[in-house]
């Protein structure tokens, strides 16, 4: 009977099993966000009004806090390190971290009613501001922290339709803030394109200071090397960098403006010309078709670093890290980023009002510690601890004016284990700015060219569907619509046949309700827009 | 019924008493039977009050109550649906993508299965087993990468193949054309799932009583009409049940299921007319938003077309086959 | 009869070929796509999609195993998914197999009404949101539990169990039955020794969804010493994930490990014991019986 002897010896094992992992679940487990307990140490916060609201007063209890960050690829999941503790030291607050999985977990908190205490998002931004939800900061900073100075340019962002804002972006600046400092400047979020210089050299380096200059040198490398694909671009960076040069004020799904006059991206005069752009660059041979189907964003990476490819289309920063992938693999020819601005209709806009925003959620059970907790981020102390390390140790100021530092921003060893610019629950776009400051790299200089070209008008950010609302759902039916009539009209056999579906994507879209779409954001504007005068 | 209704009173309690005793007998079935009706109604049954969401303006920030205390929308998130512009396509596109899968993707696990039963080197069968059903673990979106490399019309390895056996002249755009699309899906599903699912066939195979095939050969019956006299009768059950649940799920793809992975990670911009199929419509421009309401709207319609066509289906296989799932 | 005997030999001998062959093919479609993969998670990433790596790693690493396992925390996931993987098969199998018992018996009272019952638990879905607070109302969540209780009953697998057990000849029950044993005595002792294949699948396919289920350690679970492997291996596939926008995220220069080359090298992490295991239930429904074998 040895089969039945084992199937009670299995048994046995698995229920003891399953009592240990039982017990140790429930009891383990002092992660469970806003449920969990902690000391409240609302008694004995009594912070000097420091104008730069750093210091925190003697406390004898360390307030633990749950956070709940709604990015699955952030890098840093855990409340360590030199800056996370001297966060902590100044402010007697310690996260207790947990970053999300899926797009799906944040909706599941609201829905469930089970949020944590503060939620650092950029997707959710629009559904957590309600009060339902989340505290007023204005609220919080009446009661707690008077002293808390924001800036009206933010705070009029931020502010929703009943009067109160509930958080502030990161990463964000306004044109002044960023013209003050010559060496604040924009992030990878901008486009570009290399080139192979060692190809260029061996063409007779044929100046590329014009469109029709970019076109015809493509043209030359199809001809003299037909194994190479001329232009390979990055599935999500395709359209950007020409759009711009063709003086499109818009990318996709976003809004552009004239006199006052709000219409959307596909309306702009210029939209056609970039088809026709596009199509002509497809029908020469210098674009692959199959360019648009890529399933991820590294085959082009991949086209670039093996030699394939002549010209590479992604962010500010491909040159940079193409080169050093390149010198990794042992190979030595390198890419030169093209200037920021080839074209005179050349148009940069920058609509953008910051990344993502912490919100103290109606669950937290310390608002108090909350609300002074980012009044230390936005202090001037704060936001340099949070983005370049503890002064002295990594990094010290120079006379120009900006951060020397001690190590390299682009080693994410160690940007990761003491925890720089991570921590950006709140910081501005000119500290983030600060940080891209290297120079000598071509992403510096590129972003040095861009920073004289930028147009500021934060106004049209501020035009954003809310979440369930009708125009949210024309607007995702018309998005995915474009992009799919999109490519037809780019992998178009003619001229005349690009015009023809333009104009029949044009009318779908009105069809699927553009023209209601169009005056729904040109209330929004008209209401938003003076916030900013 | 097997019992006729009794038309006098006294009929009446005799037959109620028959009833209890057969009951009875059968009190610990039913008890068994109990045990997972209970275990269906707690984790089955009682979430199902989020259908309710389907017919309300529902938005996640009402939370939980918000299920039952939001407005009433009625049909409207259906009519959204089935009036969007794209409609047509995308039925067409989920139902023929569902179609060919029931029909070639299905019998491929049974085929298989039997092929493997007839290879007589113990050591060949369980090492082509064991290979048939890798696949199965290798994910979508794994799958999507690694076919890249294999099938991009431009440095794909069997396209270089093809071009310099002079078989084509101009590469195949596998990965593009959408005229290839449900080509693509129906054999990478194939591929991907058949060693697995042979696995349930083999086990049904495994339970055939040995001596029908002796009993088949001593009667002159060769390999191939054994095949058919014994082996797929001995399956027929097994079949039977598997062929209703695939039809149940066809609108997910059926037995091989993954309709959703493929058509979200095969599709893309230029196959987009072929390849966009309900389920990732209805993501795009639903759930990727947390249109909750909307989502449970689409679910609601999949599923009963699902319960409808397990109903039909069984009815149908009991009629013609006579085995059934009840 | 000299004749027909000849022809059944070579006809037999033709049909062993004919398997033999299209098996071999088959198996080489599916074998080679998996070496590649095997390959691929000993290359760096920037090596994986264009420049064809085809037989051999370009350039052999362990960077993609490394990133993978080198949290600590790895360890404590493997001890929790392998306790899950054995006690949900063992729950899912015998729990499945009861009911499935129960309700294979035709002349069930209210049979019908049972099935109807297990259809529709099948095909309607409230959604996540009320699935999570059904479970919140019932205390798994955040325990070992909530791996293995709701997924005790597979439907699927409690339909395909009893049309299995509805093939057992009723001799045998009927015989125990005048041997006046009681239903659990038949289902224990008669019905599922017979059952081998069915239990073998069973397990392994519940085993193996157990092995690899991450979802549901994401969604109901806090606790950091309950998360499975499959979890803390999306976890760093994730990291890996940054959109090339996410404003800052290209800081970090790739060092050769992209999210795709980790997908791959935690596919073969996860595969790797399931290999090992298989064996030993793949004996249950691969017979070596020797059919067909022409009797002299």
């Amino acid at each position: 009977m040895s089969k039945n002897r084992l199937r009670q010896v299995l048994v046995v094992l698995l229920s003891v099993m399953l009592l240990i992992l039982a017990a140790c679940g429930k009891s383990g487990g002092n992660n469970a966000p806003a449920n969990q307990g902690s000391s409240g140490s609302s008694g004995s916060s009594g912070s000097s009004a420091n104008a730069d609201g750093g210091q925190k007063a003697n406390t004898d209890e360390i307030v633990e806090l749950s956070l709940f960050i709604d990015m699955p690829w952030y890098p840093l999941k855990e409340w360590k390190g030199p800056v996370a503790e001297k966060i902590t030291e100044k402010t007697g607050v310690k996260l207790n971290v947990t970053v999300a999985t899926d797009d799906n977990q944040l909706p599941l908190m609201i829905a469930s009613g089970e949020l944590p205490d503060l939620v650092f998002t950029y997707f959710g931004i629009n559904r957590l501001s309600d009060s339902k939800l989340s505290y007023p900061w204005n609220e919080l900073i009446e009661q707690y922290a008077p002293d808390f100075e924001i800036d009206k340019t933010r705070i009029a962002i931020h502010t929703m339709d009943d009067g109160n804002f509930y958080t502030l972006r990161n990463a964000f600046a306004t044109k002044e803030e960023m013209d003050s400092n010559p060496y604040a400047l924009g992030n990878d979020g901008n486009p570009a394109i290399a080139v192979r210089e060692d190809i260029l050299q061996e063409l007779g380096n044929p100046p590329i200071n014009s469109l029709d200059n970019f076109v015809n040198v493509l043209g030359l490398v199809k001809e003299k090397y037909p194994d190479m694909i001329p232009l390979t671009m990055d599935i999500n960076w395709i359209e950007e960098y020409f759009q711009q040069q063709l003086g499109v004020e818009a990318a996709f799904e976003q809004w552009y403006e004239n006199d006052g006059v709000v219409d959307y991206a596909i309306s702009h005069p210029k939209m056609l010309d970039f088809y026709k752009f596009m199509n002509n660059l497809y029908r020469k041979g210098y674009i692959l078709a199959e360019n648009f189907a890529y399933a991820n964003d590294q085959i082009d990476d991949q086209y670039a670093v093996s030699g394939k490819a002549f010209a590479h289309a992604h962010t500010v920063s491909v040159a940079d890290s193409d080169n050093i992938k390149i010198k990794d693999a042992g190979e030595n020819f390198s890419f030169k980023l093209l200037p920021s601005v080839i074209s005179d209709e050349a148009v940069m806009v920058n609509s953008g009002l910051g990344f993502a925003g912490t919100f103290i959620t109606r669950s937290n059970k310390n608002p108090e510690a909350s609300i002074k907790f980012m009044q230390f981020l936005a202090s001037q102390e704060g936001k340099e601890l949070v983005m370049f390390g503890i002064e002295g140790e990594h990094w010290t100021w120079n006379e120009k004016g900006y951060p020397d530092l001690k190590y390299d921003p682009s080693d994410t060893e160690f940007v990761n284990s003491v925890g720089v610019k991570w921590w950006y629950l709140y910081n501005d776009g000119v500290m983030e700015g600060l940080l891209s400051y290297v120079p000598g790299t071509q992403k510096t200089q590129a972003l040095l060219e861009r920073k004289e070209h930028t147009i500021y008008k934060p106004e049209l950010g501020l035009i954003q569907t809310q979440p369930d609302s009708e125009e949210a759902t024309i607007k995702s039916k018309i998005d995915e619509m474009v992009k799919n009539e999109s490519v037809k009209i780019y992998l178009a056999q003619s001229e005349d046949e690009v015009v023809k579906n333009y104009n029949a994507m044009m009318d779908n879209a009105r069809k699927q309700g553009l023209d209601k779409l169009v005056a729904w954001a040109n209330e929004i504007y008209q209401k938003k827009a003076p916030l900013f005068k | 019924m097997d019992v006729n209704k009794p038309v006098t009173r006294s009929a009446a309690v005799v037959w109620r008493s028959q009833l209890w005793k057969r009951f009875k007998k059968q009190k610990l079935l039913h008890l068994f039977v109990g045990l997972g009706i209970i275990f269906l109604l707690v984790f089955s049954y009682t979430p199902m009050f989020g259908i309710l969401m389907a017919f309300k303006n529902y938005t996640i920030s009402m939370g939980i109550k918000g299920i039952f205390t939001s407005d009433w929308a009625g049909l409207k998130h259906f009519e959204e649906f089935v009036t969007d512009y794209r409609f047509g396509e995308i039925l067409r596109n989920t139902i023929v993508l569902s179609l060919l899968k029931v029909i070639f993707a299905f019998p491929a696990p049974i085929i298989l299965a039997i092929l493997l039963n007839e290879a007589k080197n113990l050591f060949f069968k369980r090492f082509v087993q064991t290979v048939s059903y890798l696949p199965h673990f290798i994910s979508w979106v794994v799958v999507v990468g690694i076919s890249f490399a294999f099938l991009s019309a431009d440095v794909g390895l069997v396209n270089k193949a093809l071009l310099q056996l002079g078989l084509i002249s101009k590469p195949i755009d596998f990965l593009t054309n959408p005229d290839y699309f449900w080509g693509l899906a129906v054999g990478s599903a194939v591929w991907k799932e058949m060693g697995w699912w042979a696995i349930i066939f083999l086990a049904a195979i495994a339970g055939i009583d040995p001596s029908l095939y002796e009993a088949a050969q001593i009667d002159g019956a060769g390999r191939l009409a054994r095949i058919r006299h014994v082996t797929l009768p001995g399956m027929k059950g097994t079949i039977v049940v598997v062929l209703i649940l695939t039809i149940g799920n066809i609108l997910g793809g059926g037995l091989v299921g993954s309709n959703f992975e493929q058509a979200y990670l095969f599709g893309n911009s230029i196959n987009n007319p072929t390849s966009e199929i309900i389920q990732t419509y209805a993501f795009k421009v639903g759930l990727k938003e947390g249109r909750f309401a909307y989502g449970a709207a689409i679910d609601l319609m999949q599923s009963v077309v699902s319960v409808t066509l397990i109903f039909l289906s069984n009815y149908i296989a009991k009629r013609r086959s006579g085995s059934s799932l009840f | 009869m000299a004749g027909t005997v000849w022809s059944q030999v070579q006809k037999d001998r033709v049909m062993d070929i004919s398997v033999t062959v299209i098996l071999t093919l088959m198996m080489l479609t599916m074998l080679y796509p998996f070496y590649y993969v095997l390959i691929l998670s000993f290359s760096k990433g920037t090596d994986a999609l264009v420049s064809g790596v085809y037989l051999w790693p370009k350039n052999f690493t362990w960077e993609n195993y490394y990133h993978l396992l080198r949290d600590p925390k790895w360890y404590q996931a493997f001890l929790v998914t392998v306790a899950r993987t054995v006690s949900g098969a063992f729950l899912g199998v015998t729990f499945t197999c009861l009911v499935a018992y129960g309700l294979s018996h035709r002349d069930l009272l209210f049979g019908k009404v049972y099935f109807i019952i297990v259809i529709f638990a099948m095909y309607f879905t409230g959604g996540l949101i009320p699935y999570y607070v059904v479970l919140r109302a019932v205390g798994l969540l955040n325990s070992f539990a909530v791996y293995i209780v709701p997924t005790m009953l597979s439907t699927f697998f409690l339909l395909v169990a009893i049309s299995f057990f509805r093939e057992i000849p009723n001799e045998l029950k009927e015989a125990a039955h005048i041997d006046g044993a009681n239903e659990w005595t038949i289902f224990y002792r008669v019905v599922l020794p017979v059952s081998t294949p069915l239990i073998a699948t069973i397990s392994l396919f519940t085993g193996v969804g157990q092995w690899n289920a991450w979802l549901d350690s994401a969604y109901f679970v806090q606790s950091e010493q309950l998360r499975t492997l499959a979890f803390r291996m999306i976890e760093v596939i994730n990291k890996s994930n940054a959109p090339s926008d996410a404003i800052g995220a290209a800081n970090s220069v790739s060092t050769g490990v992209t999210s795709y080359s980790l997908q791959v090298t935690a596919m073969v992490i996860s595969i790797a014991p399931i290999l090992c295991v298989y064996p030993f239930l793949q004996k249950y429904f691969i017979q070596g019986i020797m059919l067909g074998s022409v009797k002299g």
